[in-house]
């Protein structure tokens, strides 16, 4: 999955205009993070892209670009 | 734990009973307006059963379920061999619920009795286990009265925004006779992955209070994860296919999970029963809630059908059972004092 078609999902996910989501972005403080929109958006990368994050692998993470780093090499 | 099979085993009847009290996820306060609008869309969840009264516990709806049940089944109290209850949420941990069911409602004393600690996949752990113990009754119409079902808000924490929005109150009541016929009713495929036991817990509060706590997206992973290949597994073992089922039916864990997992399974969706809508996340009674609610609906060819419940511990339990019920009804709402 290129980084592009990533922050189109972040996009779509967490209802952020794409030109707002950027790699340095710490997810956790995006306005519409919740465990709900977490989950849907790892159903989404799950059909997509056949990739299961789990949530100690979330844990790991702080930036969107962890996220991505991670899905790329799962 | 290898794929086992039940021979000669009859399910009667299935009852449910639900609290009267309804909770409406469009009127949740602890969730925002948006928020409201995507749990119900994604999760299909809207009206949760919640018992109003603390001093009525999970026993007190299965002694109701037990004497509707005998009573629609024409089933004397004598002619019970054995009682098990499936339950998470005993208001007392000693003694058994089985066994406060057994003394309230005066059985006999060669009714066997005992609990087994189980929550989503619980009702297929009990059918299993009812299954095999009728099998060991030298007695051709031996009968056994499994109860499953939960009171989950007692502990669920009011301010929990993953979890109050999903569980609800309801438990079944089943039926299970013997026969003399020697053909396989059932294959059943349960399995356990301990490692996911952190998924759904309860953990004590500074207060002394206990509340059940979830990871969504472990339960999710581990859903998703495991619960279609336990079932390609059964399937494959019992030489039938997706097409000899007259309908599948899940745990009812949100409607996220258990699309994903039909999809993975490669199930026809319109052989997908569900009662998320209408009763929410009702644990181990789930399953019979969901066939109860249905069940008239359903076009029946085989007589056989494919269940699965999965959640707590992690645990998973498939089943294809011959079912053809005398009883199979939706669920009754009940006022208990």
């Amino acid at each position: 999955m290129n980084f592009e078609r990533f922050k189109e999902i972040i996009s779509e996910e967490f209802n952020l205009p794409v030109m707002d989501v950027d790699g340095d972005l710490e997810f956790r403080n995006m306005e519409t993070w919740s465990s709900l929109h977490a989950l849907l958006f790892i159903a989404r990368i799950n059909e997509e892209e056949g990739v299961m994050l789990s949530s100690s692998d979330l844990a790991g993470c702080k930036i969107l670009k962890d996220i991505h780093e991670l899905i790329v090499h799962k | 734990m290898a794929i086992s099979q039940s021979i000669g085993i009859n399910v009667k009847g299935i009852i449910s009973l639900v609290p009267k009290n309804v909770e409406d996820n469009e009127s949740l306060d602890i969730l925002t307006e948006s928020e409201r609008e995507a749990l119900i869309k994604h999760t299909g969840i809207r009206f949760r059963r919640v018992n109003p009264n603390n001093d009525i516990g999970v026993k007190d709806y299965f002694n109701a379920g037990v004497e509707k049940l005998l009573k629609k089944l024409n089933w004397d109290k004598e002619s019970i061999d054995i009682l098990i209850c499936v339950t998470q949420t005993p208001k007392i941990a000693i003694p058994s619920v089985a066994c406060q069911i057994h003394g309230d409602l005066e059985f006999e004393s060669q009714t066997m009795c005992y609990d087994i600690n189980s929550g989503c996949s619980g009702f297929v752990y009990g059918l299993h286990t009812v299954s095999q113990l009728l099998a060991g009754i030298n007695k051709p119409e031996a009968r056994a009265i499994l109860c499953s079902g939960d009171i989950s808000t007692s502990l669920i924490d009011p301010l929990d925004r993953s979890v109050r929005p999903i569980f609800s109150d309801a438990v079944s009541v089943i039926g299970i006779e013997n026969t003399d016929d020697e053909s396989i009713t059932g294959y059943f495929n349960l399995e356990t992955m301990g490692k996911g036991q952190h998924a759904i817990r309860t953990e004590p509060e500074a207060n002394g209070d206990s509340f059940m706590r979830l990871n969504g997206i472990d339960v999710f992973n581990y859903s998703v994860s495991y619960v279609p290949v336990n079932i390609q597994k059964l399937i494959e073992t019992s030489g039938k296919s997706m097409n000899d089922m007259d309908t599948f039916v899940f745990h009812q864990a949100n409607k996220l999970i258990n699309d994903s997992i039909a999809k993975k399974a490669g199930l026809e969706p319109i052989k997908v029963m569900s009662s998320l809508y209408e009763y929410g996340n009702t644990a181990s009674a789930s399953i019979p809630v969901t066939l109860g609610l249905n069940w008239s609906k359903i076009e029946r060819k085989s007589n056989w059908i494919l269940i699965s419940g999965f959640g707590v511990g992690f645990s998973i339990a498939s089943a294809m059972i011959h079912f053809n019920p005398e009883i199979c009804e939706p669920p009754e709402e009940i006022e208990l004092n």
